[in-house]
């Protein structure tokens, strides 16, 4: 139990550091994050 | 008795939830021994092109053959007005002794003007529906006097009579919805409109009626008397477990005028929330003003995921005229505030208050844009709407017939010559079409502005806010003269469903975009290359979000991320725009712009050096490699 959460952390680890890699400079992008929606105009919700 | 409640098409949209009023109405009438069914003709019609009666009246003839009902009650939302008249005459031609009985938010609100108009139609039940049908029901069964139906319409010794109300019901008399409709209604139909693949299974649900509240443009809250009422919390999450472990439902809309101007309640029903541990989410209507601050992470952990505000206009003139009274500036801390809690919102704005300026306007939308950069999932700009019982309507201010607002919402995209007619024709049965004039704009201006800016900030908010920064509160007159020189946007060539990927919608409204960028926002060119470069980004971005080539070219790519060389310096113009300095020609820096998509269906945005656009040509690279395991 104890190695495969050990396993776990290790991968979110490494795919963490992918993410954050000097390679990779993330911006946020509010469109990005939260992709565009339209509603229809008459529903007010 | 039998009793067929009646929903007339009512939105050209994939997507249908169950009538509300309906199915509370059936419930209500049900629990008192009548029988009772829904032809929700929304449902049943879904070719949304040709208005023709004979789309939808076969149908109900139809449904008048099988079920023979004692009774037929139609209600209406104001754009489907016509299409309830023409179902009242179609029930009384096929069946002449059938009684004929409409409510809802239009007839309830001009009971006797809608026996003026509609001799085929018996009775009209003004305000709250439930006692006042029920009575009606009674008294057709049992025999007694149409004086003792309360808020009943009707015709007596040749005149249009009103009988006067009683105190609003508590909503804790109602009784238990959904799990007690049977035969009444298959909320299973509904279900299967839902788009496959859709992100949320939505209904609506009712949690309450009544704001306190007396905007002027407002004809809810005095509809309901402007009286708070709510449900009982554990009754609605009955409703809410029922809805999603029996259908799937896992959104709720939970309708009410204003349900979280009463803190207590809002406590309560979070805690009923989690201790249900309904893996659903929820959203309700707010505004600006109202201080949740303690209570948002609750709400968080309860299930919102969304509120709703009217913020109406960025003009504090405005917002005293219209009695609504909210400092524009809490806005944007509410809407940043709530992001942070992870709980997103729609914000909606009135566009032609009868003494807006351009100018005003022009703030308007630029706050809404700015809106949707710190947190809003949704912005939306609606026209004035001079619906009864709204405290403007009894103003005598003189008014334009607006063609193009009734074809924005009419039930069908296309409004034949003689529906135009008949609501041309009464101005006061039809009032919401009949627009004060302002000086905002006129009719077909106001309506470009809706439905332009209404897409324009959800696909390309950072433009449209840099827009409203670098024109100084002439955004609305420059649009108007990029109106003039291209040519309006037709109803027809947009798509309001939200299923739908927006290409079509930018394709349509390019041309507009680019004109007012380039030949009418009166920008000096390092500003038009500011506006340009944030129009390229925002366009490139909305084709790969949606898989589709864009027109902005690609500098490299790979199986789930490209790249764009923008002229701009993006994040730092973004940064700018969320926090409200000033863009300068200092950011005309060339950036490396990635988009990837993630494994989990998300997207993420990355920055590079220019340099760096040889090693994104690499497919050995480590920087592809680092981009390909993003995946």
């Amino acid at each position: 139990m104890i190695e495969t959460l050990a396993t776990n952390v290790k991968a979110e680890d490494s795919k963490a550091l992918r993410l954050k890699s000097p390679l990779l400079r993330r911006f946020s992008d509010p469109l990005v994050d939260s992709p565009v929606k339209t509603t229809p105009i008459p529903i007010y919700v | 008795m039998r009793v067929l409640l009646l929903q007339p098409p009512l939105l050209p949209a994939a997507e249908v939830t169950p009538p509300l009023g309906l199915t509370t109405l059936a419930s209500w009438l049900m629990a008192r021994g009548h029988e009772t069914r829904i032809l929700d003709l929304d449902l049943e019609v879904r070719e949304r092109e040709s208005a023709a009666e004979d789309r939808y009246v076969p149908l109900f003839e139809r449904t008048l053959d099988d079920f023979v009902p004692d009774v037929c009650a139609v209600t209406s939302m104001y754009s489907n007005s016509l299409q309830a008249e023409h179902l009242v005459r179609a029930a009384k031609r096929r069946r002449p002794e059938i009684v004929t009985v409409t409510g809802g938010p239009h007839f309830g609100a001009l009971g006797p003007a809608s026996l003026r108009r509609l001799p085929e139609l018996d009775f009209a039940i003004q305000g709250e529906g439930e006692p006042a049908l029920s009575g009606l029901l009674d008294t057709l069964a049992a025999g007694g006097a149409w004086k003792d139906v309360p808020s009943l319409c009707y015709r007596a010794d040749g005149e249009i009579r009103t009988n006067p109300g009683v105190e609003q019901m508590s909503l804790a008399d109602l009784p238990p919805m959904w799990s007690t409709l049977g035969d009444a209604l298959d909320v299973r139909r509904y279900v299967a409109t839902i788009p496959a693949g859709s992100a949320r299974r939505i209904v609506y649900i009712e949690a309450g009626r009544g704001c306190p509240f007396a905007c002027t443009f407002c004809a809810t809250a005095p509809f309901w008397k402007r009286q708070y009422r709510v449900k009982p919390p554990a009754r609605i999450a009955d409703e809410i477990r029922f809805l999603h472990e029996e259908h799937g439902y896992d959104s709720f809309m939970l309708v009410h005028d204003l349900l979280t101007v009463n803190p207590k309640f809002m406590a309560e029903f979070c805690d009923v929330m989690l201790e249900a541990r309904l893996p659903v989410e929820w959203m309700a209507n707010s505004r600006i003003d109202i201080r949740l601050k303690g209570l948002v992470p609750k709400m968080k952990a309860a299930g919102c995921w969304k509120l709703f505000f009217g913020v109406e206009s960025a003009s504090e003139r405005v917002q005293k005229i219209v009695d609504k009274h909210l400092d524009p500036r809490d806005a944007e801390t509410t809407v940043a505030d709530l992001s942070k809690n992870g709980i997103s919102c729609t914000c909606s704005f009135i566009l032609g208050q009868p003494d807006e300026r351009a100018e005003e306007l022009s703030e308007t939308i630029a706050l809404g844009a700015k809106l949707k950069l710190v947190g809003a999932e949704t912005v939306q700009f609606h026209r004035l709407r001079m619906w009864p019982p709204a405290p403007i309507t009894k103003s005598p201010l003189p008014v334009e017939f607006d063609l193009d607002s009734l074809r924005i919402e009419y039930p069908f995209t296309q409004v034949p010559a003689e529906h135009v007619e008949a609501i041309h024709s009464d101005n006061s049965f039809f009032s919401g079409y009949f627009v004060p004039e302002t000086t905002a704009g006129s009719p077909p201006q106001l309506a470009q502005v809706e439905m332009f800016f209404h897409h324009a900030v959800s696909m390309a908010p950072n433009t449209v806010a840099a827009l409203g920064q670098l024109t100084h509160g002439a955004l609305v007159p420059a649009f108007y003269e990029a109106l003039a020189a291209v040519g309006p946007l037709h109803r027809e060539q947009l798509s309001f469903d939200a299923a739908e990927p927006p290409h079509a919608n930018w394709r349509a409204m390019r041309p507009l975009f680019k004109a007012l960028i380039e030949e009418h926002a009166g920008l000096s060119d390092g500003h038009k290359s500011l506006i340009q470069g944030l129009f390229g980004y925002e366009e490139w971005r909305l084709h790969f979000l949606y898989g589709v080539p864009s027109p902005e070219p690609t500098a490299a790519g790979g199986d789930n991320w490209s790249a764009y060389l923008s002229p701009l310096d993006i994040p730092q113009a973004f940064e700018r725009l969320r926090t409200g300095e000033d863009l300068t020609e200092d950011l005309l820096e060339p950036r490396l712009l990635i988009l990837a998509r993630e494994a989990t269906g998300g997207f993420a945005s990355y920055e590079l050096e220019t340099d760096q656009l040889s090693e994104l040509l690499q497919p050995d690279s480590e920087l592809v490699r680092a981009l390909s395991a993003v995946n």
